[in-house]
């Protein structure tokens, strides 16, 4: 360990490299750096890392402001993010000396890099990849020190540029921890830097992480494992030949990790066996044993620095009243059903109301357009124009209330810490469904849209868990198939049909998910979920984490509804919708009980399944009034048209996220299963009625 | 890194133990020096420490007299009160490291185990290393623990992957763990500060025992 890295995190450090302050101009993310020498380097590239929930995107946010997500949840983030910002440098006498192009880039949050979820690829991908004079900041809650050293443990052996950015230190601090942070930074050999994105306290991290640009430590702490394992370790570190320090090949090789492994002969890998076996009496599970020493090691480092006043107290502090109603066996389950209807049902009527002024809106301005002109025989421009308009009004009609009143609720409840608890809540159910919790998540995305959904998906470490989950999104009824259901369904046959199709929906998803659990036999891993504490949610990342769950839709699904709006406009102008009306006809009569009509909204539903409600009205031409259909007719509608993958966009994510070959099964095996169920419904239905 | 690691005894401690464990295994309590001195030489190389006995072995056995914890007449050594009561100390040491190192030695090596060992270990260390030992016997499934505080002692599982996420989440042997609730799918439980949910199916591999 070099003097120059135990001075690093401290006043010490700011005198040697000559930093003047730090400062602030215009907003509270800009900042100046005043230093004598300009750093060698124009663009520092920063990896924020470390184990879930700890603040890494809040960091993210302090130092960009308001376009990261940030959550309560464990494992939300599945994406990487990156952001950038320009910030000058001046001298001492005020004088810019240079300009410094910061890439940040946030990683999902793990808790090592030797697990197998897609996270992890990602972030490990992105701790691999970065080069020499890369900064790695990993992000350590001080609460739980021992585990984010455990983390820090295996990126040291890997030689990265590591500073250790310690959040939550006043929280600790009043609950009686407290961090010797030199101490701390003495004994790992790399700085450690307390920050907070609250109240903005980021600049010590942001400084030490310019200067630590250029130099690189020049000795890591290495954990010193038994005596016939460090021997092994030596002997694996020389099989391959790479950037990497030959010690951490060595431990990567031992951890099995499958990334490592690859790279190796078969040869080789025999031969580190047998190796392996000579040790064997003592050492029957070399992984864990390195896991342990390596648990062990960070247990000792985080007690070596930090002073624990009143853990006993801690221990025997009462839960939050909320616990004790969120883990009780009974209250517990009931609670969350019950949320979750509320949540249901005010969306349908805060959303319902505001979709309806929305509408009006909408409607007022479609009027203003004059009719008839610019028309070539029967052929209307302005008509194209009129259903452009029309399907992007009712893409901002659902986005607007439906869509981000629920990302909004959604987003509170996650930043409050309530969300993972639910989980807990529901797991018992999913399990018996053969479904991972974690795919409730996703499930309850679903709801404000498909597309944003299925792309959450990668948060279940599972390929199998995955494709079940998303083959339910068939069933969940997104905010569009909300519409059609309260709309079409509930506006002309009444609320209890409109019920009756939200039941027999979900009556038809857990038919499916049994199926599905007897196919796929893959059993989801079990439950191990981190309970963050009950947090004051910040407004700012609320809404700023439910801009960009809306982000895709309102780009990518609203355009979309626009041009679909047209292309429906054109096939109907030119009559073909028509054609197909016809040879369906013996089919929706015999099948669904439909009329032949029906087929068009069906079939361009798909397309522009916003529009369904409307195509259903102009293929019957009629304005406004009675829909020649009975109760059971409309209950049939709803649940043809809600089964399925919802709309062209969605079965788009599931190309790009699951391949051809999984999303048309998918799709083919929802257009049967759908047909299926409806037929049996109305059949069953007319017996009742 | 290196000061949490004792201090090795000096080579005249280790000498003066083993007279004394010597001393304690004579029925009639004295013996001639000669017979003392071949004696003390076997438990030496039993212990496989290269220490010549014949440098000290006249100093050390000056210091126990002036202890009081030796007589010398002529020839003859005889051991005192609290000799006797120094040296049932050491074997007392001796067979509870023995006991410790039975579990995984065989009864020889568990004794040269212990005839190098009982020269370093601190009677706390020990106690530690009993407790530890105790607290293992008594590890019961999480599933089955009936007090709401104890001690993790061990984590039966086989998929290397999986234990090592619940190392790093802070499951691991030697942690305190309360349970917080007992839900449907499975436990709540706390560790030191962090709260985190368990599935049943993993609660039947986290041993834990009583504190």
């Amino acid at each position: 360990m070099t003097k120059r890295n135990i001075l690093e995190s401290d006043q010490q450090w700011q005198k040697d490299q000559n930093i003047d302050h730090v400062e602030k101009i215009k907003k509270k993310i800009k900042f100046d750096f005043k230093i004598d020498r300009a750093p060698k380097k124009d663009k520092i590239k920063i990896t924020f890392i470390g184990q879930p929930n700890v603040g890494k995107s809040s960091l993210l946010n302090a130092l960009v402001g308001t376009k990261i997500e940030v959550s309560n949840y464990p494992g939300t983030s599945v994406e990487i993010t990156q952001a950038e910002k320009i910030m000058k440098v001046f001298s001492k006498d005020k004088r810019e000396i240079s300009k410094i192009k910061y890439i940040f880039i946030d990683t999902p949050g793990i808790y090592s890099i030797s697990d197998r979820s897609p996270e992890e690829t990602i972030t490990k991908r992105a701790i691999f990849s970065s080069k020499e004079n890369d900064i790695i900041i990993l992000i350590a809650d001080v609460n739980a020190l021992e585990r984010s050293l455990y983390f820090a443990l295996q990126i040291l052996e890997s030689g990265k540029n590591l500073i250790l950015g310690l959040n939550f230190v006043e929280d600790a601090y009043k609950k009686g921890i407290s961090v010797n942070i030199t101490k701390l930074s003495q004994i790992l050999g790399v700085p450690a830097v307390r920050f907070n994105p609250i109240t903005k306290n980021i600049k010590d991290l942001l400084i030490t992480a310019t200067k630590r640009s250029n130099n690189i430590s020049a000795e890591n702490f290495n954990v010193k494992y038994d005596d016939h394992i460090e021997r092994l370790i030596k002997y694996a570190s020389e099989i391959i030949k790479s950037d990497l320090p030959p010690r951490f090949i060595g431990v990567r090789l031992l951890e099995e990790d499958p990334d490592f492994l690859e790279l190796i002969s078969n040869e080789q890998l025999q031969k580190l066996k047998e190796e392996k076996k000579e040790i064997a009496s003592e050492h029957p599970n070399i992984k864990e044993e390195i896991s342990k020493t390596r648990f062990g090691t960070a247990a000792y480092i985080a007690e070596k620095s930090t002073h624990i006043v009143k853990i006993e107290k801690e221990f025997k502090k009462k839960q939050p009243i909320m616990d004790r109603v969120l883990f009780h066996r009974f209250w517990g389950p009931i609670f969350t059903l019950f949320f979750f209807l509320g949540l249901f049902f005010v969306l349908l009527i805060v959303g319902g109301e505001i979709e309806e002024l929305l509408v009006l809106l909408g409607d007022f301005v479609i009027e203003l357009i004059p009719e008839d002109e610019w028309a070539i025989g029967d052929f209307s421009f302005l008509n194209l124009l009129r259903e452009g308009l029309a399907g992007g009004f009712a893409g901002i009609a659902i986005a607007l209330p439906y869509v981000l009143l629920f990302y909004l609720i959604l987003g509170f409840t996650e930043d409050i810490g309530l969300l993972p608890r639910f989980v807990v809540n529901i797991e018992k159910i999913f399990s018996f469904f053969g479904l991972p919790s974690k795919s409730f998540i996703t499930m309850i995305l679903g709801v404000g849209c498909t597309v944003p959904a299925i792309t959450s998906t990668r948060i279940i470490p599972q390929k199998s868990d995955r494709l079940k989950t998303a083959c339910l999104f068939a069933f969940i009824p997104c905010s569009s198939r909300i519409g059609i259901i309260m709309g079409v369904v509930g506006f002309y046959g009444g609320f209890i049909i409109a019920l009756a199709t939200f039941g027999t929906i979900f009556i038809a998803m857990m038919i499916w998910a049994f199926i599905m659990k007897r196919i796929m036999k893959a059993k989801p891993d079990p439950m191990l979920i981190e309970l963050p504490a009950y947090r004051r949610p910040i407004i700012n990342n609320v809404f700023s984490k439910s801009w960009l769950r809306m982000k895709s839709f309102i780009y990518v699904v609203i355009p979309l509804l626009i041009g679909g709006g047209i292309i429906y406009s054109i096939l109907d102008q030119l009559g073909i919708t028509a054609l197909i009306i016809e040879p369906f006809r013996p089919f929706m009569e015999i099948v669904f009980n439909l009329p032949g009509e029906t087929i068009v909204p069906l079939v361009f539903g798909f397309v522009q399944k916003d529009l369904t409600g409307a195509m259903l009205l102009s293929v019957f031409e009629i304005e406004d009034g009675l829909l020649p259909l009975t109760n059971i007719q409309l209950y049939t509608f709803g649940l043809a048209s809600c089964i399925g993958v919802p709309c062209i966009i969605a079965l788009g994510t599931m190309f790009k996220e699951y391949g051809l070959k999984n999303s048309l099964i998918t799709l083919f095996s929802m257009i049967l299963y759908g047909t299926f169920i409806s037929n049996i419904a109305w059949r069953v239905a007319i017996l009742f009625i | 890194m290196s000061n949490h690691v004792r201090k090795q005894k000096e080579p005249k401690t280790i000498v003066k133990e083993n007279i004394l464990r010597v001393m304690l295994e004579e029925p009639s309590r004295s013996k001639e020096i000669g017979k003392v001195r071949e004696l003390s030489k076997e438990f030496i190389i039993l212990g496989s420490w290269q220490i010549d006995l014949d440098v000290y072995f006249m100093e050390v056995l000056d210091d126990l007299q002036v202890a009081g914890l030796l007589t010398i007449n002529q020839n003859q050594v005889s051991i005192t009160k609290d000799g006797l009561i120094e040296a049932a100390n050491i074997l007392s040491k001796h067979q509870a490291i023995e006991k410790f190192f039975m579990k995984d030695l065989d009864k020889n090596e568990a004794h040269i185990a212990a005839g190098i060992l009982e020269h370093f270990i601190s009677k706390e260390v020990l106690e530690n290393m009993n407790r530890i030992r105790s607290l293992e016997e008594n590890g019961i499934e999480l599933i089955n623990f009936t007090s709401d505080e104890g001690i993790i002692t061990a984590l039966i599982i086989d998929d290397t992957q999986l234990f090592e996420r619940m190392v790093s989440m802070g499951i691991c042997p030697g942690e305190r763990i309360k349970i917080i609730a007992k839900v449907a799918a499975g436990f709540i439980v706390k560790l030191k500060h962090t709260q985190i949910a368990i599935d049943n199916s993993l609660c039947n591999k986290i041993l834990v025992a009583m504190i």
